[in-house]
């Protein structure tokens, strides 16, 4: 079903890994996938939003703290990661300026299943104005492995954009695309082509139309120049 | 009413009357979004929004389109009647306000109209008025940095009050609790259901519960027993109902139509039909983007089953839909700009197995009420 061009996709890859190398950056720059759609209505057809977990993480380095009863923050503590009791929180007092910067300072949180129920009680709605709202974990899955899947996560979202073309007239033209991150100029090319057609297929699957909903694909390091795909 | 019984009733549907809401053929408006007056009986109506910005009124039960109502300038992203006045609607658009439209008077001109004050003015996604018809809420889009969910008193036109912590992203629906006048649930883009208490001071205290999906919401609402239940259906076609109360996680189905037999096709997740019945079944509506539509019973997480299936209606993917629980009558909307009233004793088309025409015998248990003389 898949419409890609495999050979396309591999040059592409290594097109954006060379064109990376050539200079270096004070910081890993990430790959991203950018998609644009035709024959979609924002007012009237159905959102395109969601999140697909990759095969292989992208953010490696993505700080996930662990909010936890005793079991978790035992575990936390046995794989260094960070974590904070429920005590821990309460001494937050609900102060809007300490939740906050409680989630400035991690990228993603984790809470146990007791526990989550009680975070908007306990810390009011700091986390979720932050977009960090933590994801709850059980006592039968091991905590790295669901670190691991919050740091292959990527979400998605179609946002209006609109391009101004400087004609006599000034013209506006919406365009639709969304751009995700799917890795980092550090992962092997299989790593890459394996996470970029993981996503692809599935956003493409989201779609009504599929593939005539797709106008373009392109992949591109964080500075580099964009390689059309598709 | 009996659980198996609204199994049964769904499985007597059939289709009894389409009615379009344009005959222009190149570009069909879409039908988005329905609502129906909560009294019931003969002459009910039933309100819906396409993409050209109107807002028809049909009888619910006939079809026949009485009224057009004209004034939004842009896509209208919910609509909902009032309680206690049933000829009153309330309306959310795009065009940054939400107005109040009485079916009895002019069909330009709405009765009421609220607006967004300096920042909180922007675009509308969705809205709903409380049990008592005194607040009316609705859910903005993402303003710079900001989503708003904003409160009216229905008598004054100034912003009663407005929550800004509680999302990251476009709140997509906001829903009062059906009979608990200070109960509000809403979804956002950002993944998350927030539960609410309406009557308590501050955000930080009103904020009772928050549920993460971890994907983006796009439909919510309560169900169950006593509706004590929040559902919600994502734009991954997830499926999701924790329970208020007892503050469980009821069920979670992450890909409800890799679970079903291949031999019926899903494409997507309409809403769920609540029954308000003592055991506590829902079930899904599922559909296809040429038009089918199946019932879920999704009692059996790990086993979501088909129980019946409505086709030859629609010919596009369905939007949205209303069961009424009094008449047994779905009323479908969808892509293809058309509405389908479904009810039991239209003539079954040629698509009805052999399985769905089976109607189970109703059981009728005397009650001591019918035999007032033998004690």
């Amino acid at each position: 079903m898949s419409k890609l061009n495999r050979d396309l996709v591999r040059e592409s890859i290594e097109l954006v890994l060379a064109k990376s190398g050539e200079k270096k950056r004070k910081f890993t720059e990430s790959v991203e996938l950018q998609i644009s759609l035709k024959n979609y209505d924002p007012q009237k057809d159905k959102r395109f939003a969601g999140t697909v977990k990759l095969r292989f993480t992208p953010k490696p380095k993505m700080k996930v703290c662990v909010l936890g009863d005793q079991v978790h923050c035992d575990q936390a503590a046995a794989n260094e990661l960070p974590c904070m009791t429920q005590d821990d929180l309460k001494k937050l007092n609900k102060d809007k300026k300490l939740v906050k910067k409680l989630a400035k300072r991690y990228d993603a949180f984790l809470a146990s299943e007791s526990l989550i129920k009680l975070i908007p009680r306990i810390l009011g709605p700091g986390l979720a104005k932050a977009g960090k709202f933590p994801s709850p974990i059980t006592h039968n899955e091991p905590i790295l492995g669901k670190v691991e899947e919050i740091r292959s996560t990527i979400k998605f979202q179609m946002k209006k954009v609109e391009e101004i073309r400087s004609t006599i007239k000034f013209q506006m033209k919406k365009v639709l695309c969304l751009s995700t991150c799917v890795g980092h100029v550090n992962m092997s090319s299989d790593e890459l082509y394996s996470n970029i057609t993981l996503s692809i297929n599935f956003l493409v699957s989201l779609l009504k139309k599929n593939w005539q909903n797709v106008r373009a694909l392109y992949i591109k390091s964080t500075m580099g120049p964009a390689q059309r795909i598709f | 009413m009996e659980a198996s019984d609204l199994v049964s009733r769904l499985q007597s549907l059939g289709l009894q009357h389409k009615s379009a809401v344009s005959l222009v053929k190149t570009e069909p408006h879409y039908v988005l979004d329905m609502a129906a007056q909560h009294k019931g009986g003969e002459d009910s109506k039933l309100a819906v929004t396409s993409s050209n910005y109107t807002i028809r009124l049909f009888s619910r039960f006939s079809l026949a389109q009485t009224q057009t109502l004209t004034g939004h300038t842009d896509v209208i992203s919910g609509i909902h009647f009032l309680h206690s006045d049933p000829e009153l609607l309330v309306t959310s658009s795009h065009d940054k306000t939400v107005r109040v439209w009485d079916c009895r008077a002019s069909s330009t001109q709405e009765v009421q109209l609220f607006k967004g004050e300096s920042n909180t003015n922007c675009s509308f996604l969705s809205c709903d008025v409380n049990a008592s018809d005194r607040v009316i809420c609705a859910g903005t889009e993402k303003t710079s940095a900001d989503t708003y969910l904003l409160f009216w008193d229905r008598r004054k036109a100034a912003v009663l009050g407005c929550y800004e912590d509680s999302h990251d992203d476009d709140v997509t629906e906001v829903r009062f609790h059906p009979t608990a006048e200070k109960s509000l649930l809403s979804g956002s883009t950002d993944g998350l259901v927030n539960v609410f208490d309406v009557m308590q001071t501050s955000e930080d205290d009103a904020l009772m519960s928050t549920y993460n999906t971890e994907s983006s919401v796009e439909k919510a609402g309560w169900c169950g027993p006593d509706a004590r239940y929040v559902y919600c259906i994502t734009h991954m076609r997830t499926w999701h109902v924790w329970d208020t109360d007892g503050d469980e996680d009821i069920q979670q189905i992450s890909d409800v139509e890799g679970k079903l037999e291949s031999l019926s096709k899903v494409d997507y997740l309409v809403d769920c039909i609540p029954a308000a019945t003592p055991s506590n079944q829902y079930l899904l509506v599922a559909g296809t983007h040429s038009g089918d539509l199946h019932f879920l019973d999704l009692s059996d997480s790990e086993d979501p089953k088909v129980v019946s299936s409505l086709k030859g209606g629609h010919s596009d993917t369905v939007r949205c839909l209303h069961w009424d629980r009094e008449t047994e009558t779905l009323v479908t909307g969808g892509e293809d700009s058309l509405l389908c009233l479904w009810s039991p004793n239209a003539a079954h088309g040629k698509e009805v197995t052999a399985q769905q025409r089976k109607v189970k015998p109703k059981k009728v248990t005397p009650t001591k009420r019918t035999k007032p003389y033998t004690r």
